[in-house]
């Protein structure tokens, strides 16, 4: 009963979004996994790249939405942007794993390492826990205000400070002499390329679908928390009896 | 046809992660909506003497729980 | 602008008499830095040529951990004693406060490590007493008081503040590590070419995020 009105249309739109991104994935598995040839260096593994980059990009993203969310709510101090800040935050921390995960899985045949202090890699694993921590302050933080306050600095700060460390690792490796091992495969064929660009609009598509599901949650927690104290505060001034 | 197993993990890993993820949403919301049940059930309150629902999230100030 | 400073210079007057009077955060963090300088002599090891990269890291290691506590430490005897809360009701400008308080972070651990270093000098048998590894020294400590001041605000009013502090602080904190690291190493090592992006990195981290703590400490500290 809660979720009437402005919520029915959420769930309609989150209907049509589901659905879009489930065939939209259908068909970008299909692509990665049997249209696209077989890599000639890389062989199968390198199909992992066809769910690995758009995951990338998606936990970039939701950490971009974080980000302006939590400018938003500092500013307006308005909850729904914390709910949406928390909402995107726990989607990326999910393809931010992931990524980390599938990396792995892509590195250990390729370059023979599960792990490297690669910038790109030490950046991703930095964002992670810089996710992590939004979480932690949040459990932490004991009400709701300085939750969503203190998570917003956290998801501010973060922003600014990945692309620094991106740039110091860079540096590091580069000022530092190591075996540098490649990552790009510069010249891909155009199959490839589609199957990538069709994978990337899925995940895309996804994300929005998860957004709407998880936002939806997150306002539904925070009205029943504001339902809680109503009740609460009307069994004080005694207007029990009908 | 090398390195098929690697690639056949990766997907593994990813699916489950992911289906497990949505499971999770989808019983969050199973769990909001009994507590809603529970709520309007259990009111000591005649209908018209509740709280209203209000949608929250766009008032400006006072957080506090 | 005069008004200010003399405001500022009130705040960290203040957390300076407060640690002459209490003497509860110098010592610890003093003997802390070398021990853990002590420690890492044992841990790496320290003939040949890895001596200054192995150096360079022992130290900032050293200074990070004291400086973790000295910053969790200052914020949460402030909090306990509720004199955080007289402080906010001063009649001063919130970003005043914050300075204040940032300023008597980077005194204390500025402190620590000018007094570690000589130590460290002899344990080490490196050649410290460089202008430009004071500059870097400094560079460095400036963008962890920075984001340490912000963010040992936000931790002690929150639930295990001791484990929360670090967990937020370190990934924020790498790219100090890596570049006062990098730094150090280069300057005791005599490669001086590479030093200034090195330094440049530092001074753009220490500006922006000292921007960004003045800018949102007036909102965490809202009640």
């Amino acid at each position: 009963m809660i979720v009437k009105g402005k919520s029915s249309w959420a769930s309609g739109v989150g209907l049509v979004l589901g659905l879009l991104s489930a065939i939209t994935m259908a068909i970008g598995m299909y692509l990665g996994l049997v249209y696209a040839p077989e890599d000639a260096i890389q062989g199968n593994a390198q199909r992992i790249f066809y769910i690995h980059v758009p995951m990338a990009w998606v936990a970039f993203l939701a950490f971009g939405v974080v980000f302006l969310a939590a400018i938003m709510y500092l500013w307006k101090r308005a909850l729904i942007w914390d709910q949406i800040a928390r909402s995107s935050a726990e989607i990326g921390l999910v393809f931010t794993t992931l990524v980390l995960v599938t990396g792995s899985f892509w590195g250990r045949p390729i370059w023979g390492t599960w792990w490297t202090w690669d910038a790109r890699l030490t950046t991703t694993l930095l964002l992670w826990f810089i996710f992590l921590g939004y979480f932690m302050i949040r459990a932490y933080a004991g009400d709701r205000g300085r939750a969503a306050t203190y998570s917003a600095v956290i998801g501010i700060i973060g922003f600014f400070d990945v692309p620094i460390i991106y740039l110091s690792v860079d540096w590091w490796r580069t000022l530092h002499p190591q075996a540098v091992i490649s990552v790009t495969s510069a010249n891909m064929p155009g199959q490839m390329v589609v199957a990538l660009m069709v994978c990337l609009l899925a995940f895309t598509l996804f994300y929005l679908y998860l957004m709407i599901q998880k936002l939806g949650i997150e306002r539904m927690k925070d009205q029943l928390i504001d339902y809680q104290y109503a009740l609460s505060e009307r069994e004080a001034e005694g207007v029990t009896t009908a | 046809m090398s390195n098929l197993s690697y690639l056949f993990v990766a997907f593994l890993i990813t699916w489950i992660v992911i289906g497990a993820y949505l499971w999770m949403l989808n019983r969050q919301v199973q769990n909001l909506k009994d507590e809603v049940d529970t709520l309007t059930e259990e009111s000591v309150f005649e209908p018209e003497h509740r709280p209203r629902l209000k949608p929250s999230g766009y008032e400006t100030k006072s957080l506090r729980d | 602008m005069r008004d200010g400073l003399d405001k500022i210079s009130i705040i960290v007057w203040k957390d300076l008499l407060t640690e002459i009077r209490t003497k509860e955060l110098f010592g610890g963090m003093f003997i802390f830095a070398v021990l853990t300088i002590i420690t890492f002599n044992f841990a790496f090891d320290m003939t040949g040529t890895a001596k200054a990269a192995s150096g360079a890291g022992a130290m900032w290691v050293a200074f990070n951990f004291a400086g973790f506590l000295g910053l969790g430490r200052s914020i949460s005897l402030e909090r306990d004693k509720g004199s955080f809360d007289g402080l906010l009701l001063c009649p001063v400008d919130r970003g005043t406060i914050f300075l204040g308080k940032f300023i008597g972070n980077l005194l204390f651990i500025t402190l620590v490590e000018l007094i570690s270093v000589p130590i460290f000098a002899a344990l080490f048998d490196l050649d410290v007493f460089q202008p430009l590894l004071l500059l870097a020294l400094f560079l460095g400590t400036l963008g962890f008081a920075a984001v340490g001041t912000l963010l040992a605000v936000m931790a002690a009013s929150t639930r295990s503040r001791e484990v929360l502090l670090p967990v937020l602080m370190f990934p924020i904190l790498l790219p100090v590590v890596i570049a006062s690291v990098r730094a150090t190493t280069l300057i005791l090592t005599r490669q001086t070419n590479d030093l200034s992006a090195w330094l440049n990195l530092l001074g753009a981290y220490d500006v922006l995020f000292l921007a960004i703590s003045y800018a949102v400490f007036d909102r965490v500290v809202e009640e």
